[in-house]
């Protein structure tokens, strides 16, 4: 009965391990590591994407271009090609969900933030932002959103 | 003489010559107006306002306004990222130590402004979003939602981004202000006409809207504000 029970489950087991479909697929742990690694991208969901009639990255590079000129330089962006799924824009009316986007990374920035103006009339404090994310649609190249963090 | 001077005239290649001569003259002469609308160009972080500000003697959880668009002249073409923003903010505390804002900015390198919501901690560690703007007048608003506990940032009544954690649910002091990080950057529209912020309200701890009524007017020259309502709040920039 105990030998019975055994190779039940290590049946089981091979099912699950070898036939396609029965476990999701592979998500972070497939998605570079630089992109996993991201403090700022911890509470994404992140999977490789290589949907029909995708754009190229150059393509995606000329949208961020186009809409951001020389704020972003292009020739030194780190680009994904990632399904996205975020939780930032899940309460939104057009949120991220499972979206296959070109997101586009640029680091060692120093953009200015903007800041209220407070009571006694000074500034408030407000750090640049460091690092952006551009989110590119992998199929029809909209932009849709940039998000920056300092 | 007068004779000779009438057959160039008459010359037809002198006369496209003449046309090319006094085009070129006019595209100078407006270039030099362009560049003198922005002396000295240099964003070096000082900052100017048009703004209206409000203390609350209890806490709002909301705040909103229906914003004007234009597309300022932005001086530019220096390092530090110049740009100039329409936006009004929830700030925890008349200091600003943690806030959220949200309205529409443009950078001198955009062709023309986006929408943003921007959250910022009581550290002062901040997040911020871009988004695609059209170019008319819209409701930009900022509101935290109790039950989930995050500040979300709405484009006309529509979601956009979310946040939380930002160690603050409520705040007493509102603004809302016209901004810019290099002099002689346009804020607002250009004198005589003025860019509009109408039905602006915050939402109070009853979670009502109640009218934001600015009372502390905070401009720089060469900006001008006025207030054509208790609701309403208008800057623009004057020529210099």
């Amino acid at each position: 009965m105990r030998t019975k029970i055994l190779i039940a489950i290590a049946a089981v087991g091979l099912f699950v391990v070898f036939v396609p479909g029965v476990l999701p697929p592979i998500q972070r742990g497939a998605v570079a590591a630089e992109l996993r690694n991201d403090p700022a991208l911890s509470g994404l969901d992140l999977s490789p994407a290589d949907p029909e009639g995708k754009i190229s990255r150059d393509a995606a590079l000329e949208v961020v271009s186009r809409e951001f000129g020389d704020m972003f330089d292009v020739s030194q962006a780190d680009a994904y090609l990632v399904t996205v799924t975020d939780p930032a824009t899940m309460r939104g009316a057009t949120p991220i969900d499972t979206r296959a986007l070109w997101l586009i990374r640029f680091t060692n920035l120093a953009i200015p933030a903007p800041a209220p103006i407070t009571a006694d009339g000074s500034s408030a404090l407000a750090r640049p932002y460091a690092t952006g994310y551009v989110y590119v649609d992998a199929v029809t190249g909209e932009w849709l959103l940039t998000r920056l963090e300092n | 003489m007068l004779s000779v001077v009438g057959m160039i005239v008459r010359n037809r290649v002198f006369q496209i010559a003449l046309s090319v001569v006094i085009a070129s003259s006019g595209v100078a002469l407006l270039s030099e107006v362009a560049e003198a609308h922005c002396p000295g160009t240099n964003a070096s972080g000082g900052r100017d306002y048009a703004a209206d500000r409000l203390s609350l003697s209890s806490n709002a959880n909301g705040v909103k306004a229906i914003i004007a668009w234009t597309n300022p002249a932005v001086c530019g073409n220096v390092s530090g990222s110049p740009f100039s923003l329409e936006g009004t903010t929830l700030c925890k505390t008349s200091s600003c130590p943690g806030w959220v804002q949200t309205g529409w900015v443009r950078f001198s390198s955009w062709s023309e402004p986006k929408m943003y919501c921007e959250f910022v901690d009581s550290g002062g560690a901040g997040v911020k979003y871009f988004f695609p703007l059209t170019h008319v007048t819209h409701t930009f608003q900022m509101a935290y939602d109790s039950f989930d506990l995050v500040w979300d940032c709405f484009l006309d009544g529509a979601g956009k981004a979310s946040r939380g954690g930002l160690g603050f649910a409520a705040g007493d002091y509102l603004n809302v202000q016209g901004e810019v990080n290099s002099t002689h950057s346009q804020i607002g529209l250009v004198a005589s006409s003025k860019l509009l912020f109408n039905s602006m309200r915050y939402r109070n701890t009853s979670g009502s809207w109640v009218v934001f009524n600015p009372n502390s007017a905070y401009v720089e020259s060469p900006y001008g504000y006025d207030r054509p309502a208790s609701d309403q709040f208008r800057n623009w920039t004057n020529a210099h």
